[in-house]
């Protein structure tokens, strides 16, 4: 328990020092949040100044700063600019969205790079392990922007068979069934979550096959299979389950995905999740938008890795032991 | 490439013309109202409050959810009243000194909520955008409204402090009329922060029915006054932030209209039996500005503070060349600071020639010796300067790359800075570059110029980003500005055009048309130069071209 709340202090330390960070950098960049458009001549500086201080976005960072943690003291992230609606409202809408792509990419992803991984390492060296390596290698390696692309256009206006972006039918009546509802909203997930599947699933499957290669060379193994062991229950029980610790970390990383979102895949699938709305504060230099996205993927990293700690704790008694030491060693 | 030059350009004024084609007079049931269009679009409005509403995507929304007292026309006059048409004044008096206009409201126009539209609104609108803590980037331009009295309750009397050519334009084309009895009570330092920002009620031919964040926005036509109603039922703006997924949505079959179809897709739209390719002027152009002063302090700029650098420059570039390859031929050549389509646009203005020898020899009558790189220096400074471009621009990127070339020719040193564009927005402002390529997207006002060429916005902070400073054309576009005759502003205009050329504080490279997908069965009209969307409230989709998504909203499909 004192390993825990040590974790969680750290990790809100963590999250300070990234939100602060990111407060001071992102002021740091050329523009600002009322010089997105050169292009508008109504846009004088002094309607600038105006605004900026209207919007709590004058004099220097350090002014900004102790103003904003005065407002975030009471739960207050700030009002976005470009999206006209407080900070907290525009994470709001656009969290769940994240979690549903995100949360179904990585279950999806996860079960089938574990699967594969397992697969492979259960028939090691033989021609089927040497192609899918060689095909996981290779989605592995392919930019998410061009595989999106790609995706999209061929399942949405090659074949057509889904629909080209956004996460509902616009023209779907207010008082569609439930069912079709949920139908609209899986035929709008399928060809993102593919993508995603296609681009996480790898790593996963290429870690858990390198793990259980090694679990299946220790001593335990060896001595569970001249115990007489059936294979599979050797595979299974002795050396699988050891081996998904690497996994287990792998996934604990994946998890600030589901609030950060893919950019990429969200920007062309224009699914609107945490990460659109990152990076178009991002190009708008909206500063309260931009903090607001940060801190929430910090929690997220945060959280993921103090959960894949424990998940390993629980599967590996002796890096809980170890945790446990090191915890009493600090105090 | 697939030659451009084959597809028909269809100008606005034959917009009319586009759709089924044929001549047969429309049965009754045909030309019922009814259909829906659905819009796609990269962008969505920062906010839906008129008066500080800075995106062309809210300009979108609030043109068909909100009215003006009147409308300009297609030639975009701005002087006096000549071509304007009825809004929501249904006709308009002027003073005898012209101090005053009295604009007679329509009395059948209502707000959505079903309030009778008053003159009292139009009071009350004037008086929120002027009022400096709504910081209404419109007040500058209304500078000239002394006051707003009413009549009778129909009858809002606007009163001017002088009397200027584009007084009635500023008062009609700057200002969406708002409904008082929602504003009064808010907070005018915050009105982006009001419900009606996100939920307008306006007295448009649309009335506002939801905005999801990011995904669509949907305005259905009002049917509850007892005005003329839109031939649509629907209009649905549906957002992908990609271009590429934007315009696929349409291509697929999803979505009706694509407003920026880039030059490598026009060939695919051409091919698509269900879409039509519809070519319309704008009024945006492209330039090359140089900074005239140096990036630090306020001293000339060392290579193109001299005149005749930038004029060398200028016809040392093959613009026929770098329009053609970038845009085919879906842009004409820029002549200097302003389209064509303008009031104020001298078609005759001959710029600077693309004549490489002269430009070589000016450089070398001006001391700027080549080197053994073959680079040119005077008194040890290089000929060399960076070109800043948002690197989220093709167009832009494409354009640098062949400056950067053409301008080697004459022993130049460029080097190209791309950035992303709100770096570009901030160094730009910050008069942090060179030379920069730049655009300017303007409305049919004829003051655009002046904001930013003119002397008056030389100063930081201003938008005359090159500094460019000359008060022979800072007096010619003044008194064009001041011209009540539309001849003796074109006279001026054109002097003032001349002289700006000739210093060649940038090099205007193209004016890129608009290229539109839509879908076949949409007929449309009404559209201007500066708002393809200005006539939708008279589009219309004939009976029998109506597809499963023209069905009224919530009946089944």
């Amino acid at each position: 328990m004192r390993a825990l709340i040590q974790r969680v202090w750290h990790g809100l330390v963590v999250v300070a020092i990234v939100a602060t960070a990111t407060f001071v950098l992102v002021r740091l960049a050329p523009g600002d949040p009322f010089a997105v458009a050169l292009d508008d001549a109504r846009l004088t500086p002094a309607l600038r100044a105006q605004w900026r201080e209207a919007y709590g976005l004058d004099g220097s960072v350090m002014t900004q700063y102790v103003r904003w943690l005065a407002a975030l003291l009471h739960g207050d992230l700030g009002w976005s600019v470009s999206t006209s609606q407080p900070v907290s409202s525009a994470i709001a809408n656009a969290l769940p969205n994240t979690l549903l792509l995100m949360g179904t990419a990585l279950v999806f992803s996860f079960a089938i790079g574990m699967g594969l991984g397992a697969w492979q390492a259960a028939r090691h060296n033989r021609a089927v392990d040497r192609v899918i390596g060689a095909t996981t290698l290779f989605a592995a390696a392919l930019p998410d922007f061009w595989l999106a692309l790609v995706v999209l256009l061929t399942g949405a206006y090659w074949f057509r068979v889904f629909p080209v972006g956004g996460a509902t039918d616009p023209l779907l009546p207010l008082s569609a069934s439930t069912l079709s509802i949920v139908a609209d909203r899986v035929m709008h997930l399928v060809l993102p979550v593919c993508t995603l599947v296609l681009l996480i699933a790898a790593p996963v499957a290429r870690q858990q096959r390198a793990a259980l290669l090694d679990r299946l060379q220790v001593d335990w193994v060896r001595t569970a299979r001249a115990k007489g062991l059936a294979p599979r229950q050797v595979f299974r029980r002795h050396a699988w389950r050891t081996a998904l610790g690497p996994v287990i970390t792998l996934g604990g990383l994946a998890l600030p995905a589901l609030v950060g979102g893919a950019v990429f895949v969200e920007h062309v699938f224009a699914w609107p999740g945490m990460g659109q709305l990152a990076a178009a504060a991002i190009a708008a230099r909206d500063y309260h938008l931009v903090v607001g996205c940060v801190i929430v993927g910090a929690a997220m990293v945060v959280v993921g890795s103090i959960l894949a700690d424990l998940l390993v704790n629980h599967l590996d008694p002796r890096a809980a032991a170890a945790d446990a030491d090191r915890a009493a060693a600090g105090a | 490439m697939l030659s451009l030059r084959t597809f028909r350009l269809v100008s606005l004024a034959g917009l009319a013309a586009c759709g089924s084609g044929t001549d047969a007079k429309p049965s009754a049931a045909a030309n019922s109202p009814g259909g829906t269009v659905v819009i796609s679009t990269p962008a969505e409005p920062d906010n839906l409050m008129p008066p500080i509403t800075t995106s062309v995507s809210g300009l979108q929304v609030e043109d068909l959810v909100f009215e003006r007292l009147a409308v300009i026309g297609a030639a975009l006059n701005t002087v006096g009243d000549a071509g304007f048409t009825p809004g929501l004044a249904s006709r308009w008096e002027w003073a005898p000194d012209s101090l005053s206009i009295a604009f007679h409201l329509d009395s059948t126009a209502r707000w959505h909520d079903g309030k009778p539209v008053r003159a009292a609104d139009v009071a009350f609108t004037l008086a929120l955008y002027l009022d400096p803590k709504t910081g209404a980037p419109a007040a500058t331009q209304l500078g000239n409204v002394d006051s707003v009295s009413v009549r009778d309750s129909l009858t809002p009397v606007v009163w001017f402090k002088r009397r200027t050519p584009s007084q009635f334009f500023d008062v009609v084309m700057q200002v969406f009329i708002l409904p008082s009895h929602l504003l009064a009570a808010a907070d005018r330092s915050t009105l982006a922060s009001a419900a009606q920002a996100k939920e307008p009620v306006g007295s448009g031919p649309f009335r506002f029915v939801r905005w999801v964040p990011g995904q669509v926005l949907e305005l259905a036509a009002d049917t509850t006054g007892g005005r003329r109603r839109a031939q649509l039922d629907r209009v649905l703006f549906t957002k992908a932030p990609d271009p590429v997924t934007a315009f696929t949505r349409v291509a697929a079959g999803e979505a009706d209209l694509f407003e920026a179809v880039r030059p490598d897709k026009v060939a695919e739209v051409a091919q698509n039996a269900q879409l039509r390719l519809i070519l319309t002027p704008a009024l945006d152009y492209n330039y090359l500005g140089f900074n005239l002063r140096a990036r630090k302090g306020n001293a000339p700029h060392p290579v193109l503070g001299d005149r005749a650098v930038r004029r060398a420059l200028t016809m040392a570039t093959d613009r026929r060349s770098i329009v053609a390859n970038i845009y085919d031929s879906l842009a004409v050549q820029a002549r200097g600071p302003f389209t064509s389509a303008q009031a104020g646009a001298d078609p005759d203005l001959k710029p600077l020639p693309y004549a490489v020898d002269s430009a070589n020899a000016l450089l070398d009558a001006a001391g700027w010796t080549r080197g053994p790189d073959s680079l040119r220096r005077k008194n040890g400074t290089v000929l060399g300067f960076g070109i800043l471009v948002p690197s989220s621009s093709v167009a832009r990127m494409r354009a640098s790359v062949l400056l950067q070339e053409q301008f080697r020719r004459v022993g130049a040193d460029v080097k190209i800075e791309g950035t992303d564009f709100g770096g570009f927005v901030g160094r730009t402002t910050a008069r942090d570059f060179d030379a920069m390529l730049g655009g300017w997207n303007q409305d049919a006002g004829p003051g655009n110029a002046r904001d930013s060429w003119a002397s008056v916005g030389a100063t930081k902070g201003g938008n005359n980003y090159s500094s460019y400073r000359n008060p022979a054309f800072d007096a010619q576009l003044d008194s064009g500005l001041a011209s009540f005759a539309q001849d003796r502003m074109r006279t001026h205009f054109a002097a003032a055009w001349r002289i700006i050329t000739d210093d060649a504080p940038a090099i205007w490279l193209a004016e890129p048309r608009r290229v539109m997908a839509v879908h076949r069965r949409i007929e449309m009209t009404g559209g201007r130069p500066d708002a393809w969307w200005a006539g939708m409230a008279q589009w219309r989709i004939p009976a029998d071209q109506r597809i499963t998504r023209d069905a009224p909203a919530g009946a089944p499909r």
